[in-house]
C-alpha cells in the first residue's frame, strides 16, 4: 500500500456541537467507512471532505504538499459521487458519460476508447443508450461512480448506501492508490475491503476502528430473533448457554449472544431436545445508537488518529 | 491529466439539455409571445409598426423563454452537479447557458432587424450595438428579477414590455426612456425614424452597454451558485 497521506485534517470541528476537533488522515489506497444514519454527522463530514461543504473551523489538507482542498490544484481531483444522483431529462448513459469525460479533458477519440473500457469495467453494456433516469437506482448509482472515475481522481468520497456491485471496484481503486471514503448508514452496507470505520454520531466522530474491531463489537451487539414451533416455554429458553437479555417476541425470544455460531449450534441442540423445530432465526446487527454507546466508554471521541503508527512506519 | 477540458463539446452539451428543457415547457411558446402580443393589443400602440415592436420584444422574450425558471430546475441542478466538481469548473455551465439565452434574442432579432433596415437604404450602427447589449440585459435581467423577485418579476418584466410599447405622455419622457432597458432597442428604431426618441441613438446605445455589462457580472455571481431553497 502507498502510505502517503491524500487527505488530512486540522482542528477540523465538523458543526457548531462538535466538542473535540477531529484529527484524521486518510492514506492512499485505503478505505474508509463514515458510519452514521441521517441524524449524525456522517454525511456531512462527506461533504466536508469533498469540499462542498464548509467546517464550522478547522482545515483540510490534500496531498503531502498539504494543499487546500478548495485550490484550483485540487480540483478534479478529490470527487463526490451522490447517492441521489440524477440527470436532466433525456441523457443517456454515453451522452452523461461523454460530458463528463469532456469536462475531464479527454479528447474525443480518448473519450470512445476509455467509454468502451468504463462500460465494461462497471457492467455498464447494456444501458449504455438508455436515459440515466430511467435505470435502477443501483445502475444510476454506478453511472455517476463511472463518470467520477473519468478524471482519475486520488481521492473518492462516496455517499450510501450502495449496491454490492460496487464493492470489488472500489477494491481496483484501493489497490490503484486511491483513497475512498463512503458514508454508509448501516453496517451491513460496509464493503469487506474498508480499512477503517469511523464511527459517527450527531457531533462528532464517537471512535475510528477496524473492521475486525468493528465485527468483535457487532458479535457482541448482535441479537438474534429465534421462533420455534410449537412455542418453548420461556424456563427452557432460559437454560440456553451464553443467551442474555431474553425478550419474548411472538412465536419466540430475542437474546444477545457472544458468539454467532456457538448460538445457533446450541439452539439446534435446544430445539431437538426438547422436540421443536426453529421456524425462524434471524439475526439482527447492532443499530448505529447502539455501537455509538457501546463506543461512548471508550477513548474520548476525535482523539485517535485514524491510522496506528505502524501503518505509517512510525 | 495536465490537458484542458473541452469546453466546446460541454457548451454543446448545455445547449442541447437547456433547449430541450426549455422546448418540453408548455409556457415556451407563451414567453416568447406572451410580451409582443399583449404590447400589440396595447391601445395607442399603432404608432408603432409591427416589425420594430417585435425586434424589440424578441430581444427581452427569446432569453426569457429559456431562462424562466431554468436556474431553479432539476436540469440545470443536475448538470451543476456533472460540471461544478469538474476540471472544467462552474464557468463550462455558466458560460453557455448566458450565450445560449442571449443568442436566443439577439440572433433573431438581428435578422428582423436586417429586414426591417433593407428597405430603408442602411443599418445604423447603433442598431447593432444596442441589439445585443439589449440581449445580455435581458439575460440578466430574468435571472436577478427571478432570484429577488421570483413570480413578481415574471410581472415586473410583462409589465415593462406593456410599458415600452405604450404611446403614453409618461413613456415619452426622457427619464422613463432610460430607466426602462427593455425600451432601448424600441426607442433606438424610433430614433431611426425620428419617432418620439427623447435622445440621441448614442445615448440609448452608452446605457445599453453600460447596463449589459454591470447586470452581467451580478447574474455570474448569481449562477455561479447551485440553486437553493
Amino acid at each position: 500500500m502507498d502510505s502517503s497521506v491524500q487527505l488530512s485534517t486540522e482542528k477540523l470541528y465538523i458543526t457548531d456541537n462538535s466538542k473535540v476537533p477531529l484529527d484524521l488522515a486518510v492514506l492512499a489506497g485505503s478505505m474508509t467507512v463514515l458510519l452514521g444514519d441521517d441524524e449524525s454527522i456522517a454525511s456531512d463530514l462527506a461533504l466536508i471532505i469533498a469540499g462542498l461543504k464548509p467546517p464550522v473551523s478547522g482545515r483540510i489538507q490534500f496531498g503531502d504538499d498539504n494543499l487546500s482542498i478548495y485550490s484550483h490544484s485540487a480540483r478534479g481531483r478529490i470527487v463526490y459521487v451522490s447517492c441521489d444522483f440524477s440527470c436532466p431529462d433525456g441523457m443517456t448513459v454515453s451522452g452523461h458519460l461523454s460530458l463528463a469525460a469532456a469536462a475531464a479533458g479527454y479528447s474525443r477519440k480518448e473519450t470512445r476508447n476509455i467509454l468502451s473500457q468504463l462500460y465494461g469495467w462497471c457492467s455498464l453494456e447494456n444501458c449504455v443508450n438508455k436515459e440515466v433516469n430511467e435505470l435502477s437506482p443501483d445502475n444510476r448509482y454506478l453511472v455517476a461512480f463511472a463518470a467520477a472515475c473519468l478524471p482519475v481522481p486520488d481521492v473518492f468520497v462516496l455517499q450510501g448506501p450502495f449496491s454490492e456491485k460496487l464493492h470489488p471496484l472500489l477494491e481496483d481503486l484501493c489497490q490503484g492508490g486511491c483513497a475512498v471514503i463512503a458514508s454508509l448508514p448501516e453496517i451491513q452496507y460496509i464493503p469487506q475491503s474498508a480499512d477503517r470505520i469511523a464511527v459517527c454520531d450527531s457531533n462528532d466522530v464517537r471512535k475510528i476502528v477496524r473492521l475486525q474491531e468493528l465485527s468483535d463489537a457487532c458479535s457482541i451487539l448482535m441479537r438474534l430473533h429465534v421462533r420455534f414451533f410449537p412455542a418453548l416455554p420461556r424456563a427452557v429458553m432460559e437454560s440456553l448457554p451464553g443467551a442474555k437479555d431474553i425478550v419474548a417476541i411472538p412465536g419466540g425470544y430475542e437474546f444477545y449472544h457472544a458468539g454467532l455460531s456457538t448460538a445457533v449450534t446450541n439452539l439446534v441442540n435446544l430445539a431437538r431436545a426438547n422436540s421443536r423445530q426453529i421456524a425462524g432465526l434471524e439475526v439482527r446487527p447492532p443499530s448505529n445508537s447502539e455501537l455509538v454507546e457501546f463506543y461512548a466508554t471508550d477513548d474520548e471521541p476525535g482523539e485517535a488518529d485514524l491510522f496506528w503508527a505502524e501503518d505509517l512506519d512510525i | 491529466m495536465g490537458r484542458r477540458p473541452g469546453y466546446l463539446r460541454i457548451w454543446a452539451g448545455v445547449f442541447r439539455y437547456m433547449s430541450e428543457w426549455a422546448l418540453r415547457r408548455q409556457g415556451f411558446i407563451w414567453i416568447l409571445l406572451a410580451a409582443p402580443i399583449i404590447a400589440w393589443i396595447l391601445p395607442g400602440q399603432t404608432a408603432v409598426p409591427f416589425l420594430p415592436l417585435i425586434i424589440s420584444c424578441i430581444t427581452y422574450s427569446g432569453p426569457a423563454a429559456f431562462l424562466v425558471g431554468w436556474r431553479e430546475s432539476d436540469a440545470r441542478n443536475d448538470l451543476a452537479d456533472i460540471l461544478f466538481q469538474s476540471k472544467a469548473g462552474k464557468y463550462s455551465l455558466i458560460i453557455p447557458e448566458i450565450l445560449f439565452s442571449f443568442m436566443a434574442g439577439a440572433l433573431p432579432a438581428l435578422g428582423l432587424a436586417t429586414i426591417w433596415t433593407a428597405a430603408r437604404g442602411g443599418f445604423p450602427w447603433q442598431l447593432w450595438t444596442v441589439i445585443p447589449f439589449a440581449s445580455l440585459t435581458a439575460v440578466s435581467v430574468t435571472v436577478l428579477l427571478e432570484k429577488y423577485l421570483k413570480q413578481t418579476g415574471y410581472i415586473l418584466n410583462l409589465l415593462a414590455f406593456m410599458a415600452q410599447a405604450s404611446t403614453a405622455s409618461w413613456v415619452l419622457s426622457p427619464v422613463f426612456q432610460l430607466i426602462i432597458p427593455h425600451g432601448y432597442v424600441l426607442w433606438t428604431l424610433r430614433w431611426i425614424e425620428g419617432n418620439g426618441a427623447a435622445f440621441h441613438g448614442d445615448i440609448y446605445v452608452f446605457f445599453a452597454v453600460i447596463e449589459g455589462i454591470g447586470l452581467m457580472l451580478l447574474t455570474f455571481k448569481v449562477l455561479s451558485s447551485k440553486f437553493s431553497n
